[in-house]
């Protein structure tokens, strides 16, 4: 007996001290599914995000309060001054360049857990080593698709606490689509909570977005007052997310009904409204209206887009998959 | 430093976050290398686009630049020019005219590009909703997304604004 549990011991240290391999890639994510909402820290670094098929960088600050509240500050770029928060109860994003502010209720800094499940489910994720960031310990994990090789994430976990120190998300197509790099975290107790109350000031323009998740299809089809249609057709491992109403951010009546898929860790939104119901902005970059020069999320920034419509009714689907599956998605509407 | 280090640094010295050897490297190499130094041109033009969003309008008198450079360009004579001048002429003419063909094809090829034809501007809410929801996933990168999404939205308002 006192033999087993010597011998028991012996491995738990060991694993411990790295000596062996216990700590296989999905137990890390577990892991930092678990930790996620138990740290509060405040760390700065660099993030990078794709914009008209490049990279821009900005300075970033960003505060995290357990359980939920999070702040994050843009110091430099195109995002300079922009400021995202979630107060616990609210969501909200200010970007002192247009003077809007917009709350978007109840939605946290916390990610659902059954999500963790389809990631596992659908892709490969491996240890690649040890490495240091911000002056920390991390993994370095690689994330795949079970159903090819291209790596589409990378990142580096904190071994102690298991907080995310690093990112970089690749495109279908194996591009880098956005990097962010702590080079700094301390971490605290916590946080004054007035660093997680959206700004005031009699300048700024408040907006408010509903994200309402509704239950059922039949409920989202009385909410947006038409036949909501779901596609014959999504690509293996993608799980229904749920149903939304997605109200126009122009703040017109306009209502659409959100369907959203996910594998776990790229996701397919088809939104639908009434031809013609929107509020038909002529802004939008890229537009021959509107500026070549602006920065618009394009196909190749933040996935695929096509949009037609149907019977009276518009769609838009946007997915980061192959072409040839959203147009498979696209005709299973059709049908 | 090479092509390639350049490159992936480029971004970060246009918004002056390099200090230091870092700055002083790239420096030297935009110095000697004049594709580095194109490639740091674009990346300040697309700062400027987004520095500038609502000013719309392509510089005064262009297109006349362009339409007068491809006019100018100097066919190199030789001892053939001299003995067929007008067959050579000739040439140097349809030269023009494919030259002008190619950069109305890659002008247009660039601003379609820009236009997909399945992204429209009732498009852009709709991927900012993609992204605001992607934002909420397992392991996603919060920072990085909400960045798209800003951008987008700014857009979005300022093009509504100046409309």
């Amino acid at each position: 007996m006192i033999l087993l549990a010597v011998l028991v011991g012996g491995v738990v240290v060991a694993g411990r001290s790295g000596i062996l391999p216990r700590h296989d890639a999905s137990w890390i994510v577990r892991r930092a599914q678990e930790q996620s909402e138990r740290h509060s820290f405040s760390a700065s670094g660099q993030t990078r995000f794709s914009c008209q098929g490049r990279l821009l960088p900005s300075d970033v600050k960003f505060t995290h309060m357990r359980p939920n509240r999070c702040r994050i500050e843009y110091l430099s770029g195109p995002m300079k001054g922009v400021l995202i928060g979630n107060d616990g109860k609210n969501s909200w994003r200010f970007d002192p360049r247009t003077g809007r502010l917009v709350i978007s209720g109840n939605r946290s800094c916390g990610r659902p857990a059954d999500r963790l499940h389809l990631l596992l489910e659908n892709h490969n994720v491996s240890l690649e080593g040890k490495t240091r960031v911000a002056g920390r310990e991390a993994y370095r994990l690689v994330v795949r698709p079970k159903s090819s090789r291209q790596v589409r994430k990378r990142m580096w976990m904190d071994t102690r606490t298991f907080v995310i120190l690093r990112h970089e998300d690749y495109d279908s197509h194996g591009r880098l689509q956005s990097s962010t790099r702590f080079n700094r975290i301390l971490f605290a107790k916590s946080f004054p909570d007035k660093l997680f109350q959206p700004p005031t000031g009699p300048s700024i323009k408040v907006a408010k977005r509903a994200f309402d998740s509704v239950e059922s299809l039949d409920r989202l089809a009385k909410e947006v007052g038409f036949a909501v249609r779901v596609p014959g057709y999504v690509p293996a491992g993608y799980k229904l997310d749920g149903y939304r109403i997605h109200d126009c951010p122009c703040d017109c009546p306009h209502r659409s009904a959100y369907i959203r898929y996910s594998d776990g860790l790229s996701s397919i939104s088809i939104f639908e409204s009434k031809a013609g119901s929107g509020c038909q902005s002529k802004a939008g970059c890229g537009t021959s209206e509107g500026s070549k020069r602006a920065c618009e999320p394009k196909r190749s920034d933040r996935g695929e887009v096509v949009s037609f419509e149907n019977k009276g009714i518009s769609y838009v689907i946007v997915a980061d998959v192959d072409s040839r599956e959203l147009t498979k998605i696209r005709e299973s509407l059709l049908d | 430093m090479n092509c390639c280090k350049v490159r992936n640094r480029i971004a970060d010295y246009a918004v002056g976050l390099l200090s230091g050897r870092a700055k002083a490297d790239i420096e030297s190499h935009l110095a000697e290398c004049p594709e580095c130094q194109a490639e740091y041109r674009l990346q300040e033009q697309v700062m400027l686009m987004i520095e500038e969003v609502d000013s719309l309008e392509p510089p005064v008198g262009l297109w006349n630049g362009v339409h007068n450079r491809i006019s100018a360009t100097p066919v190199h004579p030789s001892v053939w020019k001299q003995l067929k001048e007008g067959h050579y002429r000739r040439r140097a003419r349809w030269s023009v005219g494919f030259a002008t063909i190619a950069l109305t094809a890659l002008i247009l090829h660039s601003t379609t590009s820009i236009q997909h034809p399945t992204a429209g501007p009732e498009a852009l809410e709709y991927v900012q909703g993609h992204a605001i929801y992607a934002s909420q996933d397992v392991l996603a990168d919060q920072t990085a997304l909400y960045s798209a999404t800003v951008m987008a939205e700014r857009t979005h308002t300022l093009e509504g604004e100046t409309l």
